[in-house]
C-alpha cells in the first residue's frame, strides 16, 4: 500500500561538457597578487627555483575558466546526478550524511593545508587527533593499537593479508601455511586481497542457517591454514553466532583472524572483535563512522590488531611520547612497509573522531539499534509486495542491518529484471539500490540498508517508489525495461564498460577514442 | 463432491534405461541398446525403481495405479505386491523383440484415456521426451532418475525422492504443479549440423511436475561461456602434468579445457585418459578404464560438476563407478568447476548418485572444488541414500 505522496520529477538536462572543454585561453579564476619586493629579494623568482632540467617546455593543457564557470560546471553536474542529497538506501555501503560541521573543521587551514613533511612540531594537533581515534577505535575493537594508512576496506584487507605473511615468516612458518579460508559471503576483497598476498584461498558457502557450518570450517582448517578472513553478520545481514567457536578452531591451528567490519552498523557497542578472540579488524571511516564515500571523498580503512601483531604494522606509527607530545615513529625491521603514502588520508580521520566524539557510546549503540529496526520495519514492507521474496526464505532468524531480496518471481511473471528495476527507481528521484556481490546466488537480487540517518517517511517513500516500480513492470514492462527516462542521459550499454577500446578514463584516452584529434 | 478415495498415478518403466551409462555411451536410445549389448551392458533401471518404490509400498492405499502388463512396468509391480489397473496398449516386447519409443507413446495416450493424475517413470530424458510428446502438459511428471542422461527438470534428485514427492502430494493434497524443461542432448543422428553429440541440450518443451524444489533435481544448465578463472586453472592443469602417470578427464567442457590447453583433442562427452602427453584411450567404459588402471600404476582424475543440477557423479559418467574411483584414491581426484556455475547450484551441494552404497566413503563429506587458479569452494557431497537436500 502507498504511503507517501509520490513527486514529479525529472533531472535537469544540462547537455553539460567536460571540464577540459570549457572555458578559453586566458581566462582565470583567481588573480593573484604579485609577490612583494621584500620577499622577491629573498626567494628571488619563481622560475630561478625550479631546476632547468624540470621545467615544462609547453604550457599545461589545462582548461582555463572563471570561478564562476567552475562553480557552475560542477553545480551542473550534481544536479544532473540527484545531488548526492536524496534517498540512498544503497546496501553494504551504510549510506550517511556527512554533517557539515565536520567539513568546516577539515577546511581550516590547520588540516587543509598541512603538509606530510612539515616538521611532526608543527603537526602536534593532527597527529594528536589521529591518536585519540586510534583509542577510541581501541575500546570500540579491544584491539592494541589502530593504523589509518589504508585508503580504504580493501587496502586495510590487504594490510591483513600481508601482516599474515610477515607473521608466519617471521616464525618460519610461510612456506607451511599457505592457505587463507573466508567465507562465500564475506566481502569479495578478502579472498581478493588474500589471493594478492600470493595465498591459496578457500571459500566456505552457505548452509542450512545461512553460514557454513563450523564442521565445514573444521575440515578445512590445518597446519596449512595461515588465516581466516570473514564478515560478521555477513553480506546478507545474517550473523554467526558461532563465531568464537571458529576463532578458536583456528587459533588452535595456528592461524590468525580478521574481522572484515564493513558490517559494523548493525553491531556497533554490540561486539568487540578482541572479546571473540579476533587477532585483527577493519573499520571503514567513509561508512560506518560518518565519513564521505564514493564521489563525496576519500576513504579510510582503519586497520588494528592485536600487541602481537603491532611489530608488522606499516608506517610511520603516530605515538605519544613520554614528555606528552606526538611523534612519527617508523616501523621496525618487521613491518610490512607502506601501503599507501604517509600516514593515511587525515581529514576523514578527523571528520571520523569528531562525528565520534559527537555520537559517544550511548549514540553509537542507538544507531545500530536504529538500523536493525529500520532494516526490520523495510522487510516487512518490502515482503508485502508481490514478487518479492527474502533471499533465502526458509531462516527464520533475524537479519541485523541488511535484507538481501530477490526479484526472482517477479522477473519470471514479467520479464523485468532487478537491473531493469534499478534502472527505473531514479525516475522517481531517488538513488537505485545495491544488488548483490558476484557471484549471485539468490536469483534477481537487491540489498538496500536503512541505517540509522533515514527517516521513516524517507523509508517509506523508497519502498513505495519500489512497489510502483513493480506495478509498472506487470503493467507496462517496457517503460520499465527501457528506463531511465526521467535523468539526463537513458540507458547506456554495459558492453562498454567490458571493452578497452571503448574505455576513455582520462582526457587524452576521451580525444583518441572518440574526438579523433591528434 | 466427495474428496477421491486415492490418488491416480500411471507408472511407466523403460527397462534398457542407464544401460548405456556404464560402457561409456551416452544413452540408450536409437542404435545404442545393441552397442550397450554388445559391451556387456547389464540393466540398471528395474534397481533404480525399486529403491523408488520402497518407500511407497507403505502409502500403497494413497494410490491407485496404472501400469501396462509385463517389463514397461506390470512385472515390477507385480514382484512389489501392488495391485494396479491394467493400460496398454503395448507391442509385444516378449515376443523376441524390445519394446520401443512408440510403445512409450501409446502407454501414455491410455493412461491418459484412464484419467491418471500424474505420471511417475522410471527413465532418462530420452523416456522423458517421449511421454512428454504425447502428455504435453496435462498431467504432471515425475521422473525416477535411471537413465544416462537426466538434464530435464522433471525428474527427482534421486530415486528415493521420486517417491517422497508423491508421498508428500498426498500428505498435503493439491501440492502446486509447476512448469519445467524437457531437454535432451543435441544428437548428431538428429541434428547432422551439429559439431559434436551431447554437448548442447535441447529444449522440446514445458512439462508440468509436481513444486517440490528441494527434491526435484534443477534442469542442466548448459553455459558455453566458460569462466575465465576456470579458462586460467585450465591452462595452469595442463602445464604441470607429472611423467608416468595416467591422467583420466571426466565428461564435459570443463575438464575438456584442460586437454584443448595441452593440444589434445579428447571425445568431450565420455571418459578420456593420456599418458606422458599421448592420448590412450578415448570414451572409455567402465571395464575400459578398468583395464588401464591395471596398466598404469600412478593415476589422476579430473572431474566436472554439471551445472544448475550440481551432479558430480552418477548422471553421463556412470563409468566413474565406485570401483574405479577407489582405485584412483581419494587423494587423486581434482574436482573444477566455476565459481559462478558453483554458486547457480541451491543448495551448495554436490549430489552424487551412484548404484553402489557409498555412505562412510570418501564420496561423501566436504570436498574442495577448484574454482580459479589458487582458489577453491568448500562443497559438501550428498549421497542418494543420504538426508534429503536441504534449500538454503
Amino acid at each position: 500500500m502507498i504511503k507517501s505522496r509520490i513527486r514529479k520529477y525529472h533531472a535537469p538536462v544540462w547537455d553539460e561538457p567536460l571540464v577540459m572543454q570549457l572555458g578559453a585561453e586566458g581566462r582565470q579564476g583567481v588573480a593573484l597578487p604579485i609577490t612583494e619586493p621584500a620577499i622577491s629579494e629573498v626567494v628571488g623568482s619563481p622560475e630561478d627555483l625550479i631546476p632547468l632540467s624540470m621545467r615544462r617546455t609547453s604550457a599545461l593543457g589545462l582548461p582555463q575558466l572563471s570561478e564562476f564557470e567552475v562553480q557552475r560546471h560542477y553545480l551542473h553536474l550534481s544536479q544532473e546526478t540527484l545531488g548526492m542529497m536524496q534517498i540512498s538506501l544503497f546496501g553494504t555501503c551504510t549510506m550517511k550524511y556527512n554533517p557539515r560541521v565536520n567539513e568546516k573543521i577539515v577546511y581550516q587551514p590547520y588540516v587543509a593545508e598541512i603538509n606530510p613533511h612539515q616538521d611532526e612540531k608543527t603537526l602536534q594537533g593532527s597527529l594528536e587527533v589521529v591518536s585519540r581515534f586510534d583509542h577510541l577505535l581501541r575500546e570500540l575493537s579491544g584491539l592494541d593499537k589502530f593504523v589509518f594508512q589504508a585508503g580504504g576496506g580493501a587496502d586495510a584487507a590487504y594490510i591483513q593479508a600481508c601482516i599474515t605473511r610477515a607473521f608466519h615468516a617471521s616464525r618460519g612458518e610461510l612456506a607451511q601455511r599457505n592457505e587463507i579460508i573466508t567465507t562465500s559471503q564475506a566481502h569479495p576483497c578478502n579472498p581478493a586481497t588474500a589471493s594478492a598476498a600470493g595465498f591459496k584461498v578457500i571459500t566456505l558457502p552457505l548452509e542450512e542457517n545461512g553460514y557454513p557450518s563450523l564442521e565445514a570450517l573444521k575440515s578445512v582448517v590445518s597446519s596449512r591454514t595461515a588465516a581466516l578472513m570473514v564478515n560478521n553478520p555477513d553480506d546478507i545481514g545474517i550473523y554467526n553466532p558461532n563465531i568464537r567457536e571458529w576463532v578458536e578452531v583456528v587459533h588452535q591451528a595456528g592461524g590468525l583472524c580478521f574481522y572484515d567490519h564493513a558490517n559494523f552498523n548493525g553491531v556497533m557497542t554490540r561486539i568487540r572483535a578482541a572479546d571473540l578472540g579476533f587477532d585483527a579488524c577493519m573499520f571503514m571511516l567513509h561508512k560506518t563512522f560518518g565519513g564521505p564515500k564514493g564521489g563525496g571523498g576519500p576513504a579510510v580503512g582503519a586497520y588494528g590488531c592485536t600487541s602481537e601483531l603491532i611489530p608488522f604494522l606499516p608506517g610511520p606509527l603516530v605515538e605519544r611520547n613520554e614528555g606528552g607530545s606526538y611523534e612519527l615513529r617508523d616501523a621496525g625491521d618487521l613491518s610490512i612497509g607502506r601501503v599507501r603514502e604517509f600516514w593515511g588520508n587525515v581529514p576523514t580521520v578527523i571528520r571520523a573522531y569528531s562525528w565520534t566524539r559527537a555520537m559517544g557510546i550511548e549514540g553509537l549503540r542507538d544507531a545500530a539499534n536504529i538500523s536493525v529496526l529500520a532494516n526490520n520495519y523495510m522487510e516487512k514492507r518490502i515482503l508485502s509486495i508481490p514478487g518479492i521474496t527474502k533471499g533465502l526464505p526458509e531462516l527464520t532468524q533475524r537479519r541485523l542491518e541488511m535484507t538481501r531480496y530477490s526479484l526472482g518471481e517477479l522477473t519470471q511473471e514479467t520479464g523485468v529484471t532487478t537491473i531493469d528495476i534499478q534502472n527505473r527507481m531514479p525516475d522517481y528521484g531517488i538513488d537505485g539500490y545495491w544488488l548483490s556481490h558476484e557471484p549471485w546466488f539468490i536469483p534477481e537480487p537487491f540489498t538496500p540498508e536503512a541505517g540509522e540517518l533515514w527517516s521513516i517517511e524517507d523509508l517509506d517513500y523508497w519502498i513505495d517508489v519500489l512497489e510502483i516500480v513493480c506495478t509498472e513492470a506487470r503493467e507496462n514492462p517496457e517503460l520499465v525495461k527501457s528506463a531511465p527516462h526521467n535523468q539526463p542521459v537513458h540507458q547506456l550499454s554495459g558492453a562498454n564498460l567490458s571493452d578497452p577500446e571503448k574505455w576513455a578514463t582520462t582526457w587524452r584516452a576521451y580525444q583518441r577514442k572518440y574526438m579523433e584529434i591528434d | 463432491m466427495s474428496k477421491p478415495r486415492s490418488v491416480s498415478v500411471g507408472f511407466l518403466f523403460n527397462p534398457i534405461a542407464g544401460m548405456g551409462g556404464k560402457v561409456g555411451l551416452h544413452g540408450t536410445d536409437h542404435d545404442n541398446f545393441t552397442r550397450a549389448l554388445a559391451r556387456g551392458a547389464s540393466p540398471v533401471a528395474r534397481e533404480r525403481a525399486l529403491r523408488a518404490f520402497k518407500p511407497l509400498v507403505a502409502f500403497r492405499e494413497s494410490f491407485s495405479f496404472v501400469s501396462p502388463h509385463g517389463e514397461m512396468g506390470g512385472d515390477l509391480l507385480d514382484q512389489l505386491g501392488i495391485e494396479y489397473t491394467q493400460s496398454g496398449p503395448v507391442s509385444d516386447g516378449k515376443a523376441g523383440g524390445r519394446t520401443s519409443a512408440e510403445d512409450t507413446r501409446g502407454v501414455v495416450q491410455s493412461m491418459l484415456d484412464l484419467d491418471v493424475e500424474i505420471i511417475l517413470f522410471a527413465g532418462g530424458d530420452g523416456t522423458a521426451r517421449d511421454i512428454y510428446a504425447v502428455s504435453g502438459p496435462k498431467v504432471p511428471l515425475i521422473g525416477i532418475p535411471a537413465g544416462v542422461k537426466m538434464r530435464s527438470g522433471v525428474f527427482a534428485s534421486y530415486p528415493e525422492n521420486a517417491a517422497q514427492i508423491l508421498i508428500d502430494h498426498v500428505s498435503a493434497r493439491g501440492a502446486a504443479e509447476i512448469h519445467v524443461e524437457i531437454l535432451d542432448a543435441v544428437t548428431t543422428c538428429e541434428h547432422p549440423e551439429a559439431d559434436q553429440a551431447g554437448i548442447g541440450s535441447e529444449f522440446f518443451g514445458l512439462a508440468l511436475t509436481l513444486n517440490s524444489r528441494s527434491l526435484l533435481q534443477s534442469p542442466k544448465l548448459s553455459n558455453p561461456h566458460q569462466e575465465l578463472g576456470v579458462l586460467e586453472l585450465a591452462v595452469a592443469l595442463s602445464e604441470s602434468f607429472d611423467p608416468d602417470v595416467l591422467y583420466l578427464f571426466g565428461p564435459g567442457r570443463t575438464t575438456s579445457l584442460i586437454l584443448q590447453a595441452a593440444g589434445i583433442s579428447g571425445s568431450l562427452i565420455g571418459v578420456d585418459a593420456i599418458y606422458n602427453g599421448a592420448i590412450v584411450g578415448e570414451d572409455l567404459s567402465e571395464l575400459e578404464i578398468l583395464a588401464l588402471l591395471e596398466s598404469y600404476p600412478k593415476s589422476f582424475l579430473f572431474l566436472g560438476v554439471i551445472g544448475g543440477q550440481g551432479f558430480l557423479l552418477g548422471r553421463g559418467n556412470q563409468q566413474l563407478s565406485l570401483p574405479v574411483l577407489e582405485r584412483i584414491g581419494e587423494e587423486n581426484i581434482y574436482i573444477l568447476a566455476g565459481s559462478k556455475k558453483l554458486s547457480g547450484i541451491v543448495p551448495n551441494r554436490l549430489l552424487v548418485d551412484l548404484d553402489e552404497n557409498i555412505e562412510g566413503s570418501f564420496l561423501t563429506g566436504y570436498r574442495e572444488v577448484h574454482t580459479s587458479p589458487g582458489r577453491t569452494t568448500l562443497c559438501s557431497l550428498i549421497s542418494a541414500t543420504g538426508a534429503h537436500p536441504v534449500m538454503i
